[in-house]
């Protein structure tokens, strides 16, 4: 028998940091870290997406969460927005020519608040001008004269007619639509007979003289609308001459100060113009002037109250008044938003609506700024999978971006919900340098069945998980763990709790050599040990504390593991830890639940009969196994038939199992453990119970690397130290994989002592020797393996098994099919 | 000149001494007043004053509306034909339409008359009738202490003219009448003639009535041919509203006539004229032609 792999020394589990190494005595001692470690890739993107300002550039930081994109992307954001001056206020106005198509206008910072300041001003003076200018003498007589000239039209036009009649012994009659003209005799109507006694041509001389009043009458109506209309327009226009005196002073200075901003000047003109147009609107209608109509409305109302005059005059100036919507008075420099709720609404704005008078109602002044609106000239940071599960929002997202600019739609009104009249404001430009940040998941799906993705976001900030675990990191994770405590406001940590959270930082990567790159964890992991500290009452926090807080997390978590470990123990899940059986092993799987994974040892048992060379795998045909369990079983038809049947017909039949196993079972992990198991059976030769194997395999043989080594190991290895450690257990792992070691204490200890053991083994060939304690043996000059070694015994067996299917007559088309 | 008063007191107190104070004769003595009604704007604005009147004065209130006689002949007429209004064409005017339009008008009106009048205390009646309409009115009237009209009413046309129904009224009432154009209201100031007479107290004290209502202004024009009988007609005012808590003015109409009066009235925007209707300058023809020119409210008392 050759040598063999030997097992580990416990230096080989655990890669300890010695406290002693760390330059200083608690954290406090130690200098912020202000630049950002382990994550070199991202930070040169995260550069370079920040100094390209072309259309596109926006950035998806992508990884796990917790991992930090977030933090380094708004430090990102908020470090090149200091430098960048406050963006535009931004305000909506009325349009005068269509109200539903409210104006966007852009104004430095500051000036939008102090536009809408002097507006709400000037529409407090428009009341006082005018009513000064319309109560004024001049215009109540111009206003008299333009009247009484349509009057003296009207009377003199009508008191002609009347006169006539009156000499022609008719009379205009009104009747309750419109006016008749009759004979009369001493004021009354002359009556059918009195008519009769009228000889024929006074008769017609009668009727005659009615038809000629009538048409001289119909001449007359027909004149009225006329005078009527041009009485309106010289109101109208006189109306216009006044509110423009009235006005025009207040508005000129406004137009003077807002001189450089020609939108805000088009706008006073449009403003000058409404109420120009609307000025007799805004007098106040008192006594005299109030209609007896209104009079009688206001009765019916109830009398007291808002009346429509008040209602009109408010809505009146209403338009004339300004919304900002952004107001960047306040910003000293760009802004950096993060929108926690990315809504459709939140992110393009919305258009609220108010019940009046049982109806929804809109105007421009219900136009509210969503995050772009406040993110405009900044930066906008969100979280992608926010975005995605929100409706509407990722493709409204798009649309701003794409088009530059933010078109806010009521998204009720986009899908036919509700049919209220609603507004389109006028879009506002969009400049804004959008951060998604989120999993790889998404960002390659996205990449990959959304076009428009690629051309939004062209840079990608790929955040990795770890970092290396070398002198120089480790100095740099203290300082890092050094200011996330100063940070969090926690007590100050020594170095041996610091060393513990570095050791620990390896083991949550699985890696010796690497560190995790997760700061949420780890700050997570900083705060509970504070918690026990102060517990404790102690003013610094110990690797006890560290070590406290993670045995903690570990037993808050692991409540399904324990189930497991006493159900092997109760052997009520059947997991042999001593004795030798064929074609049955121990393998070791991995059961992650959340943030927590384990390990625990599966039986897996094989049988092999003559067939026609094929390894069939029972979780694969009943649907539980995943493919890569199916493509590692597979393997091992590969390798029996290149190693021992390569001239002759592999006329076997296997089956592999995971007993008492009844869910999902993916990975290649198991798959040495599976070829194992099966050379056991095949060579007849019982497999110590009491070794646990894990790693994959490939056609040659080789054993290769797998995830969870720690877990795995220390999964078997709580059952062995349940039933009580031999000396003789232990657990294979990949030669690869020791480098991942990062065992718990027990363990170390335990392999330290010699009651438990790990073999790192390289070739199937050097686990099979461990488990058989037979040597595999290798090929010799003359192409066989030498007598009585495992090898030798699978070879026979597989000769045996194609000569007596030779004898039973096998085709060679079934051969072909292999 | 104002009249002093005290202050702080209830206001039906200082009417009450309005009404019955000084060595004058009673006071306004009305106690029921017609208005008569049409579907004009004229008389939209008789309905708000009477509403107003009645309820100032205490007095019960009477809406009259008249169907037109000579509207409903005009249906029987072999060439009985209307122009519309808006319209100006011309079309038969038939019995049964005409029938159901003058029914419509007269809903109309009630309707009115009883929201005019719901919060009114004194009673208030309605009444149609039909026949010519002056003799109806001055039927009314015989048994009111005060008709109100509205200028234009029954005219053809609302030219802010006293219509021909009206005029013919006007000039045979027995009792005080108000006329009033459209849009125009029963408000301060009041502006009172005072000639010495019964019937210029009667409307001195009608006006002050009005204008104690709300604390307002009186203003007494005082017909006097020399300043001596002036100081007397005005010592007279003023012993009989020294109660009353109200501003009073005085100017005298030495050459008092209708023209005068008119420009006087004219000058001011708003407010309303009580005219003791036997004023001898002021009689007859002259009043109607007055009341013809002016748009101010004229309350002619008799």
């Amino acid at each position: 028998m050759r040598d063999g792999p030997t097992p580990l020394d416990s230096s080989k589990l655990y890669q300890h940091v010695d406290p002693e190494e760390l330059p200083f005595e608690t954290t406090e001692e130690v200098e912020d870290l202000t630049d950002v470690i382990g994550q070199p890739r991202a930070v040169e993107a995260m550069r370079f997406g920040m100094g390209i300002e072309e259309k596109g550039f926006n950035i998806y930081a992508m990884g796990p969460p917790g991992i930090g994109k977030q933090s380094l992307m708004r430090r990102f954001f908020e470090e090149r927005a200091r430098d960048e001056p406050a963006p535009s206020d931004w305000c909506y106005v009325n349009n005068f020519e269509d109200d539903h198509r409210p104006h966007a206008i852009g104004l430095p910072a500051g000036t939008g608040v102090a536009f809408r300041d002097d507006m709400d001003e000037l529409v407090e003076q428009f009341d006082t001008a005018l009513s000064a200018a319309f109560e004024s003498e001049e215009y109540q007589s111009r206003r008299q004269s333009v009247m009484e000239g349509f009057r003296d039209n009207q009377q003199q036009a009508f008191e002609e007619l009347q006169q006539r009649a009156r000499e022609e012994n008719v009379r205009l009659i009104r009747t309750p639509a419109g006016l008749a003209v009759a004979p009369v005799r001493e004021g009354e109507v002359l009556s059918p007979e009195e008519i009769q006694e009228l000889s024929e041509t006074e008769q017609e001389q009668l009727q005659a003289k009615v038809e000629e009043m009538q048409e001289e009458l119909q001449e007359i109506l027909r004149q009225v609308p006329g005078w009527q209309r041009e009485m309106r327009e010289r109101l109208n226009e006189l109306n216009r001459e006044m509110a423009n005196l009235a006005i025009g002073g207040l508005i000129d200075e406004l137009r003077e100060k807002y001189s450089d901003y020609p939108e805000v000047v088009e706008h006073l003109d449009a403003v000058q113009d409404d109420v120009v147009e609307n000025a007799e609107s805004f007098l106040p209608q008192q006594g005299g002037q109030q209609g007896t109509q209104q009079q009688l409305q206001q009765m019916l109302q109830g009398g007291g109250g808002e009346g429509p005059q008040a209602m009109v005059q408010e809505a009146l100036m209403r338009r004339y008044k300004v919304n900002v919507i952004v107001d960047n008075s306040e910003s000293e420099h760009a802004s950096v938003i993060y929108e926690d709720n990315p809504t459709y609404q939140n992110l393009i704005g919305r258009i609220e609506h108010m019940a009046r008078m049982g109806a929804l109602t809109t105007d421009f002044h219900l136009i509210k700024a969503g995050a772009l609106h406040r993110a405009n000239g900044g930066y906008l940071l969100l979280d992608a999978r926010k975005v995605l599960t929100e409706a509407y929002a990722y493709e409204a997202l798009k649309r701003a971006m794409d088009a530059g600019q933010i078109r806010i739609e009521s998204l009720g009104r986009q899908l036919s919900l509700i049919s209220t009249v609603s507004l389109e404001p006028e879009p506002v430009p969009l400049d804004v340098k959008v951060g998604l940040y989120g999993n790889r998941l998404i960002y390659y799906l996205l990449t990959q069945f959304d076009p428009d993705f690629a051309d939004l976001f062209k840079v990608q900030a790929d955040f990795h998980e770890e970092m290396d675990r070398d002198e120089e990191n480790q100095q740099l994770y203290a300082r890092l763990i050094g200011t996330m405590v100063r940070e969090a406001g926690l007590q100050p940590f020594d170095r041996g709790a610091v060393a513990r959270l570095i050791e620990h930082s390896a083991r949550m990567v699985g890696d010796s050599e690497k560190l995790t790159t997760k700061g949420e964890k780890l700050g997570d992991l900083l705060r509970e040990a504070n918690h026990w500290a102060k517990e404790n009452g102690d003013s610094v926090v110990t690797a006890d504390d560290v070590q406290r807080a993670i045995d903690a997390q570990i037993y808050r978590s692991d409540r399904l593991r324990e189930r497991m470990e006493e159900a092997i123990l109760r052997d009520t899940v059947l997991i042999d830890s001593e004795g030798g059986e064929i074609g049955q092993i121990n393998g070791l799987s991995i059961i992650p639940l959340g943030d927590f994974m384990f390990g625990r040892p599966t039986r897996i048992t094989a049988r092999t009969r003559m067939g026609k060379g094929e390894v069939v795998d029972i979780e694969r045909e009943v649907e539980l196994g995943g493919p890569i369990h199916s493509k590692g079983v597979l393997i091992l038809a590969g390798f029996l038939g290149a190693r021992y049947a390569e001239d002759k017909p592999l006329s076997l039949s296997a089956s592999l199992v995971f007993e008492q196993s009844y869910s999902q079972i993916e990975g290649d992990s198991a798959s040495s453990a599976e070829l194992y198991a099966l050379l056991s059976s095949l060579a007849g030769m019982p497999i110590r119970q009491s070794i646990a194997v894990t790693g994959s395999v490939n056609q040659r043989g080789q054993v290769q690397a797998i995830g969870g080594v720690n877990q795995k190991i220390e999964g078997f290895f709580d059952i062995c130290r349940a039933r009580g450690l031999t000396g003789d257990q232990g657990v294979i792992i990949p030669a690869s994989n020791v480098k991942n070691l990062m065992l718990r204490r027990d363990v170390v200890k335990a392999v330290a002592e010699g009651s438990f053991h790990i073999y790192p083994a390289q070739t199937v060939d050097e686990g099979i020797e461990i488990l058989t304690g037979v040597p595999a043996g290798e090929r010799g000059p003359d192409g066989r393996y030498p007598e009585g070694t495992i090898n030798a015994k699978v070879e026979r067996r597989l000769a045996e098994l194609a000569e007596k299917r030779s004898e039973f007559g096998g085709g060679a088309e079934e051969e072909d099919a292999l | 000149m104002t009249a002093s008063a005290t202050r702080d007191e209830d206001p039906a107190d200082r009417r009450n001494r309005v009404s019955n104070g000084g060595d004058w004769e009673g006071g306004h003595g009305i106690e029921r007043i017609v208005v008569a009604l049409d579907p004009s704007a004229h008389s939209l604005a008789a309905l708000e004053a009477a509403a107003r009147m009645a309820s100032r004065l205490g007095a019960e209130l009477v809406g009259l509306f008249v169907e037109d006689i000579n509207v409903r002949r005009l249906a029987d007429l072999p060439f009985g034909r209307e122009v519309g209004f808006f319209s100006a064409s011309c079309r038969r005017v038939e019995t049964q339409q005409l029938s159901r339009q003058l029914r419509v008008q007269a809903g109309t009106v009630r309707r009115r008359f009883r929201i005019a009048t719901r919060s009114i205390a004194t009673r208030c009646t309605f009444r149609e009738v039909r026949g010519p309409v002056p003799r109806e009115v001055l039927k009314a009237a015989a048994e009111a202490d005060m008709v109100i009209l509205g200028k234009g009413a029954w005219s053809p046309f609302e030219t802010g003219r006293l219509g021909a129904a009206v005029r013919d009224v006007l000039s045979h009432v027995a009792a005080s009448t108000l006329v009033l154009i459209a849009e125009t209201h029963v408000e301060l100031p009041m502006r009172v003639v005072y000639d010495g007479t019964r019937l210029g107290e009667k409307a001195v004290a009608t006006a002050a009535e009005l204008a104690a209502d709300v604390d307002g202004h009186l203003m007494v024009f005082l017909l006097a041919d020399d300043p001596e009988e002036a100081s007397r007609l005005e010592e007279a005012v003023r012993r009989r509203l020294a109660d009353a808590e109200l501003e009073v003015s005085f100017q005298t109409l030495t050459e008092a006539s209708v023209s005068r009066l008119a420009y006087l009235v004219a000058h001011e925007e708003r407010g309303m004229l009580i005219l003791p209707a036997g004023a001898e300058a002021l009689g007859g023809k002259a009043v109607l032609d007055f009341l013809d020119e002016t748009r101010a409210p004229v309350l002619l008392i008799r």
